[in-house]
Formats: C-alpha cells, structure tokens, sequence
C-alpha cells in the first residue's frame, strides 16, 4: 500500500503493551482513513454498551491517506470512542504536528485501550513505544503540561494533552495540541483522563509512502498557489472565521442568549474587525498556507488563539460583549481542556435557569467573572460546576420544570454557533449530524440563504446530504481540512488527484461520496446499537425552543421552524440515505454498503426493515 | 439612495463596509460593483432580504447585501 502506512499501533495501558498491528488493504479502500477508521474500529472492538469510561472503551486517534503530505491543510487528526455526553459515537478533528509526526513514525492510527493504575503519557518515537509516568504532569494545565514535556523530549515532535476538564472527566473534555488547537467535543479528553494518559507524544523521522512523491509535490505547490492566488485570501488571512460574527448578526443567526434571539446588540465588539484591533500573531495547523488560528492579548495580557465557534458561544450566547474579556474565557478553556462551545452553551443555559429561578445562584447573562468562575468550577467539578460538567441534556433532565425545551443539544451534543429559527436545512444538518449537533459535516446556511431561507423544499435535503458527503465523509476520512473548500474555492478536484498521487489509487468523487454514505450508516448502526435499540426520531430533532418561541429582535423578528415542513424535510432525508421512519438504516441499505456485519447485531434491538 | 452592505472581504471591493449610492434608474448590480471573476459563485446577493444575483436590477431605496458563502467556523 501507498498513500497508507498500512500499520496501526494499539497501547494497552492497563497492561503496558503496545503493539504493531498491519490491517487490511480492503479496510483503506472502504474507509479511506480518519473517521471511517474510527468508527470501524470501535464497532468492531467495543463491548456492545460498553461504559465509556471503562478499560473495554477505546479510544482512536486517526490520520487519513493524505495526512502530514506536503498539500493543503493536510496536518489533521481525527481523535474518536465512545462518547461519555452522548453515548454515541463520538469524533473531533484536531490540526496538530502530532498527526505528521504519527504518520512520520509509521502509523495511521493509534488504537488506545484499558485504564492505568497511575498516570501516564504514551511516547511514540518511530518503532520505539514507551508508557512513562505522569505523576508529576497530573494536574497541569494543557499549556504547562505540553511545555513541561517538551522540556523533556524535545521541539521537534507533535504532543496532545488533556486538561483538568479530562482528568476530572468532565463529559466536554476536549484533547489539546499547540497551546489552542483542540478537538474532541463530544468528551475525548475526558475517555483520556479515564485511562489516566495525560497526553501522548509522537515524534516521527521516517518517510510517509507515497505513490508518485514527484506528482504530489507538483500538486502541492499548485494548490497552495491557487488558494494563495483566491480572491478573499488577504482577508482570510486577517481575519479567518472570525469574518462569520458579522456574517451572522447581518443574517439573524448569531447565537444570542442561549439561542433565544439571532442577534446581539454587541456584536460590533466581538466581530473580526474588533478582534484585528486586539490581534497580535496568526497560527494554525501544520502545512497550511491560510492558517486561520487569530491570537489576541485578551484582557489578561496573556495570548488566546480565537475562531468563530468560541467567541460567539463565549460571547453573545452568554451576553460577553468585550472581545478582550471573551478571549480569556477561550484561553481558560484551552488551558483546562474543555470544549468552548459547549462550555458557552452550558452557561448559557444555567444563566436562563437562574433568571428563571431553576437555581438558587445568581448567575447573570454578560457576568464575565462569573462564567470565568464557572469554567473553573466545570473543570474541576466543584459546587454547581459538577452539574454543568455533565453537559447540558443531563442538567435540563435534572432540572426539569420544561427546560427540556430550551436545552440547546441533539443527541446529547450541545449546538454550536449558528441560531437555526430562520434557517430549517441548517437545523436539518445539526439534527442529523453524526456525533450530535455539530456544524463540521453539514454547514448549510450560506447556501440557504442564498436559495431562500423559510423554504422547506426537498433540493434543502440534498444539500444536507452532499454536504455530509464531502465534509462529513471525504475530509473527515482523507483527513484534510475542509476549509479551503469553500471559503476559498478550492476545487475538490484538487483532493482526487492528491489521493491519486499519494495513494496510486483512482477514485472519482462519486467514490468518496459512497465512503461517505458508508461510514455514516455505520456511525448510525453504532448509535443504535449502543442505545440498544432505544431509537426514534425525536434523536435527529433539534430543540422545541427553535420550533416553539419566535425570535424576538432583530429584521427576522416573530420567525421560529415549522415542525410538520421540518419533520417532512427529516423523512425525505431518512429516505434518501435509505433509512426507515424512525431514523433505522433499512437491510438493504446495510447490504448496499457492505455493512451486513451490522445486520445481526441490530436485528437484537430493532426490528430493520427491508 | 440605494444602500449597499458588504461582508467579509467584499468590503474591500466597494471601499468600506457600506456606501450609499444613488441610483436613477434600475441598474444591474454587476455595472455598479466589480468583482473578479472567481467570486461570482462564491457570493450571496440578497435584495431586500430577497436571494438575487449581480444581474439583479436595483432601483434607489433597495438595500443590498453581498456576501461571501462560506463554511463556518
Ligand atoms: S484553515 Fe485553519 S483549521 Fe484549516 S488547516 Fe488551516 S489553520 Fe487549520
């Protein structure tokens, strides 16, 4: 195999061995990589139900065919198990040198298993695996723990860490690289901590095999002259993602006080032009040429690395209006390793709860040193922060008295930074996301509006699918960013012929697109299969509050979702990836996409149609 | 007045976030704002809040969005 080392590495930590393991060619063709990797693994490896946090979980961190290669925003990962706030299938996408390097050492994925007696970090270098101690990392934050190690094994490596938040499990517990760079939302950090593995260290000085190296490095430096040559990048590279604040308050999407309103009345201090103001350098992933990652002097004097997603959910979902101030809640985040979307979410929800007196404390919308409190709190899980640590669809069933209804999450995920009263394909592309309302696989709103945003007409759900194709399935597989897709027109052609050079293998689109429509039947197979059967629709249906209780401010004021165009919209969508009513992919289905391993173990918990 | 509103870098092509202009008689936005050529799939063109393209004739009072389509954070 090209394109592919062909090799995973499994680290038993419970036992303290590690092993080599070569997989099969057919595995690299029907998966390609990343997430289709993961999600292949752990279907196969897991206990069915097993409990998240127990030695049997596992969790994989994988790289794709085109990872860590010279070509576009190529230095991703995808960190995956099963996850702890959802029960689910749980992924993250993390742009890190740790992916060169695991791919330099001669390994696409690692296959992480069992629970050590006392902390540890995994050292990877080349064929040499070490489990050392981590006593005296155990406790750090990400940032100190990352320096403290390289002080020990060098610069020249890629280092991911956990957190307080992963040490102390709390369920949004992200894994950290490069001071900023985070991944793993649905609790990877917290799968971590549970194995007591504070981080893991690859470093990598061999080849990654390539078909035609000469062919790939001519296209390398094509593609990255044409995204450096695209109208729009100068701007990018001012101000990246952090340009969707503005776009979001102009179109009544910016999540405002726990998703109850589109915009905010302090927008202008937290868009990217306020942030330019602040900015001191730009960082990124590795073998990126329109690094998006902005870094300010937040109101601490100290750097945050900032992008669109946690200044909104730490900004106008919470009523922080100072870009200065919300650059310290993002940077504490980072530091105890807990995921900032769902962090800006749960706050968000617990400040509604405290104006509607769910809760004894005070805790006010825009109250900067309370949230900052509060991320401590949730980290270490003291006072209420224990309750907020176990995301919001726990804390809404605790609660009770109708907060269910304004519990921003779909399948336990809380949302990310889009408001969906106005916008039904976007909320169809959350409901249906397969890790739980996420906006990575199916970002849809653009085009939306651009086709008429109040429709409900079946080209919504097409969109929601080939979205979910290209990013959910092609990049999350190949394991290559997906922004220069669109935000600067690079043509995915582009991403067929680099496969084509690195791997020595023909596939057209339409190839990725079936890998896609496989791996997420086998993502929703795991699903139902965890939740033993106990599946239905209302899992791939976003919050009564988008459906119920209309925007109030704003040009779209008195606009929410219609439920019955919206439930329409989910049966055409459940029909065309060949699932049945309750959201079940049907035998056939299965069959088509050689997935009648699954049909056995599903047929236990639900009835499968044909 | 026509008032146009610019978003992310189709700032820099009309010279600011937002201009007014004055328009006599309907217009093609295409003969008022010039864009490279590899933009013109890649932008939003709302028109009174309704989906239009830069073939869209405009009349004064019309207030215009462009924007750029892009994949979120
Ligand atoms: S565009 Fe941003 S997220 Fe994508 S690879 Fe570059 S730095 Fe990473």
């Amino acid at each position: 195999m090209k394109g592919w080392t062909g090799k995973f590495l499994r680290v038993d930590v419970s036992e303290r061995r590690c092993k080599v393991e070569n997989y099969d060619e057919n595995l690299a063709l029907n998966f390609i990589g990343g997430r289709g990797f993961a999600v292949k693994l752990l279907w196969d490896e897991l206990p069915i139900g097993v409990e998240p946090f127990s030695p049997q979980n596992k969790l994989i961190f994988a790289a794709g065919p085109l990872t860590g290669l010279p070509i576009a925003s190529s230095g991703k990962m995808v960190v995956a198990s099963k996850s702890p706030l959802t029960g689910g299938y749980g992924d993250g996408n993390v742009g890190t040198m740790a992916s060169v390097h695991m791919r330099r050492a001669g390994y696409d994925a690692l296959i992480l298993e069992g629970v050590s007696e006392k902390p540890v970090y995994i050292y990877v270098e080349d064929d040499k695996v070490e489990i050392r101690n981590a006593s005296d990392l155990w406790g750090l934050s990400t940032f100190e723990a990352e320096r403290k190690l390289r002080e020990n094994v060098g610069s020249d490596c890629g280092i991911l860490v956990i957190g307080p938040g992963g040490e102390n499990l709390v369920k949004f517990a992200t894994i950290i690289s490069q001071e900023g760079r985070s991944g793993g939302r649905p609790g990877m950090g917290a799968v971590m901590g549970s194995k007591k593995v504070k981080a893991v260290v690859f470093k990598g000085t061999g080849e990654i095999p390539v078909a035609d190296m000469d062919e790939l490095m001519k296209l390398g430096r094509m593609g990255y002259e044409s995204i450096r040559k695209a109208s729009g990048y100068d701007f990018w590279i001012r101000q990246g993602t952090m340009m969707t604040v503005e776009w979001c308050q102009e179109n009544s999407t910016l999540p405002t006080y726990n998703f109850r309103e589109g915009v905010f009345d302090f927008a202008e201090n937290v868009n990217g032009y306020a942030m330019e103001k602040v900015k001191i350098k730009r960082r990124g992933c590795p073998y990126c040429n329109m690094q998006c990652g902005n870094v300010i002097e937040d109101a601490e004097g100290r750097s945050s690395e900032l992008d669109y997603e946690n200044v909104t959910m730490l900004s106008s979902n919470i009523g922080v209006g100072d870009i200065r101030k919300v650059g310290v809640l993002n940077r504490i985040c980072d530091e105890m390793g807990i995921d900032t979307i769902s962090s800006g979410n749960v706050i968000g929800f617990i400040m509604e709860a405290s104006e509607k007196g769910l809760v004894n404390e005070k805790i006010e919308w825009g109250d900067f040193e309370k949230a900052k409190e509060l991320l401590y709190d949730i980290s270490y899980r003291r006072g209420i922060g224990n309750l907020l640590a176990e995301g919001v669809r726990k804390i809404s069933r605790k609660l009770g008295e109708g907060s269910e209804r304004w519990a921003m999450h779909v399948k336990g995920l809380e949302i990310s930074a889009y408001d969906c009263h106005a916008a039904p394909g976007m909320a169809l592309a959350f409901g249906t996301s397969p890790i739980g309302a996420h906006h990575k696989d199916a970002w849809v709103i653009s085009w939306e509006i651009s086709i008429g945003r109040f429709k409900y007409d079946d080209i919504k759900v097409d969109k929601v699918l080939e979205f979910q194709r290209i990013r959910g399935g092609m990049f999350e597989s190949l394991v290559t960013c997906r922004l220069p897709w669109i935000e600067l027109g690079f043509n995915l052609d582009w991403y067929v012929k680099f496969f084509k050079a690195a791997t020595g293998v023909n596939l057209s689109l339409k190839d990725f697109f079936e890998v896609g429509d496989r791996i997420y039947s086998l993502i929703r197979a795991f699903w139902i299969r965890e939740y033993k059967g106990d599946w239905n629709r209302e899992m791939d249906t976003p919050p009564t509050r988008w459906f119920e209780e209309p925007l109030t401010k704003g040009p779209l004021a008195g606009k929410k979702l219609d439920k019955k165009l919206w439930n329409e919209l989910l049966s055409k969508y459940y029909e065309r990836r060949g699932w049945d009513e309750r959201g079940v992919p049907r035998k056939s289905t299965l069959k088509k996409f050689g997935l009648d391993f699954t049909i056995p173990i599903l047929e236990k918990y639900v009835k499968l149609e044909e | 007045m026509a008032f146009i509103r610019a978003l992310g870098y189709l700032a820099e092509y009309i010279g600011g976030r937002s201009m007014k202009i004055r328009v006599d008689k309907p217009v093609k936005i295409r003969d008022i704002i010039k864009l490279p050529l590899d933009l013109e799939g890649r932008i939003i063109i709302l028109v009174d809040g309704q989906p239009s393209t830069l073939d869209s004739l405009i009349v004064d009072s019309d207030r215009i969005v462009l924007m750029p389509i892009i994949s979120g954070g």
